[in-house]
């Protein structure tokens, strides 16, 4: 019987697991099923537009970066920009210059 | 010398069901609406557990970042659109740097035998680098298709930051959208707002198909004739244009085929 758990497999069934992943998804589309996918998508997405996204940000060489709590299609987080629709939202520190 | 020391925190809410479901995953053993769905809810949750070192605390999202995204997706697409056939050889090269991030996880003395619950953190920066670099050479193979069809578009491109992410991948007549492999779209699931989604899925278990995802509104532009459909018949009624209502929501699904033929005669009849 395989692990349950990643507590209970030795460093070599962790090895193996994640070797066929890769090999499997290099062979296949590692795409999920039609039936699943529209009821899922539509629900995720109802629920995901309630949801807050939570922003992190954080100095690094000067520079702030921006990291959201999540991956999200409708809001686009990068460096120091969020990206809603069209409007392009840029951060910067107090006092600093925009190169 | 001493290993220096790591930890994980997960979410009270990840549990043992979750565990089980990313390493069902990972074996390729998901089946069934119940255990995609929680699937997507661990790797849902695994976005801010945290890995706590002596430098700080980083949660599983902010590492894919800085370990995988700022180091490895330009390198990735400028190889990518290097690709002749984007279809055949793209999964080598999402492999080989699939490895590269077992490496640098290894590297980082992430790899840690007593600390068992750091293979969630492997999970995670392989599953989401499978949903970057899967998800963009679909993308290339649909530009590169849509070019060869003689379908008008416009594209960002990606090797520009700013454009890559932009809000829509392509317009299309007016049209804005988005190309999407199927469980990135439902992982990242959103608000539906362009007027449509090429996406890949698998169809009854056996092969893959394109399909387009449209607003009705964004269909009316088109050709308005649809058939009513479900969930359970979409893919038997393809390639027709089948019209679902479901949570509310009113969509209509075509064969990717279908839709260029009828985008074609659209723009054909534009000039």
């Amino acid at each position: 019987m395989s692990p349950q758990t990643f507590a209970e497999m030795s460093e070599a069934e962790f090895d193996t697991l994640i070797d066929d992943y890769i090999e499997r998804e290099a062979a296949s589309y590692g795409e999920m099923p039609a039936e699943i996918f529209f009821d899922l998508l539509l629900e995720r997405s109802a629920a995901k537009a309630r949801q807050p996204l939570h922003l992190e940000v954080t100095v690094v060489d000067d520079h702030l970066v921006i990291t959201p709590d999540r991956e999200t299609g409708d809001v686009i987080v990068r460096g120091n920009e969020v990206l809603v629709g069209e409007r392009r939202l840029v951060f910067q520190l107090a006092g600093a210059t925009q190169a | 010398m001493t290993t220096p020391s790591i930890q994980i925190q997960l979410s009270a809410s990840f549990g043992p069901d979750h565990e089980r479901v990313v390493i069902g995953y990972l074996a390729g053993r998901l089946y069934g609406r119940d255990a995609w769905a929680k699937a997507f809810e661990a790797f849902d949750l695994l976005d801010q557990a945290v890995l706590v070192t002596a430098r700080g605390y980083y949660t599983f999202r902010t590492l894919y970042q800085q370990v995988v995204d700022r180091l490895m997706a330009d390198a990735y697409l400028g190889e990518l659109l290097t690709l002749r056939d984007v279809e055949q050889q793209s999964p080598a090269l999402w492999s080989r740097f699939a490895r590269r991030i077992i490496s640098e996880f290894t590297q980082r003395g992430w790899r840690r035998s007593d600390v068992p619950e750091a293979r969630l953190l492997l999970s995670y920066l392989l599953y989401w680098w499978g949903a970057f670099a899967r998800g963009y050479a679909f993308e290339v193979e649909v530009f590169r298709d849509l070019r060869n069809s003689g379908v008008q578009f416009q594209a960002h491109n990606l090797l520009d930051r700013q454009q890559r992410y932009s809000p829509s991948d392509l317009a299309v007549s007016g049209m804005a959208g988005d190309v999407k492999t199927s469980v990135y779209f439902v992982q990242a699931a959103a608000p539906l707002e362009h007027d449509f989604y090429i996406m890949r899925l698998v169809a009854r278990g056996r092969t893959h198909m394109l399909a387009v995802l449209l607003k009705p509104a964004a269909w009316d532009i088109i050709d308005g004739d649809t058939v009513p459909g479900h969930l359970e018949t979409i893919v038997d009624q393809l390639p027709a244009p089948v019209r679902i209502r479901h949570r509310g929501q009113e969509l209509v699904v075509v064969d990717y085929d279908e839709w260029k033929r009828r985008i074609l005669r659209l723009q054909g009849e534009a000039q």
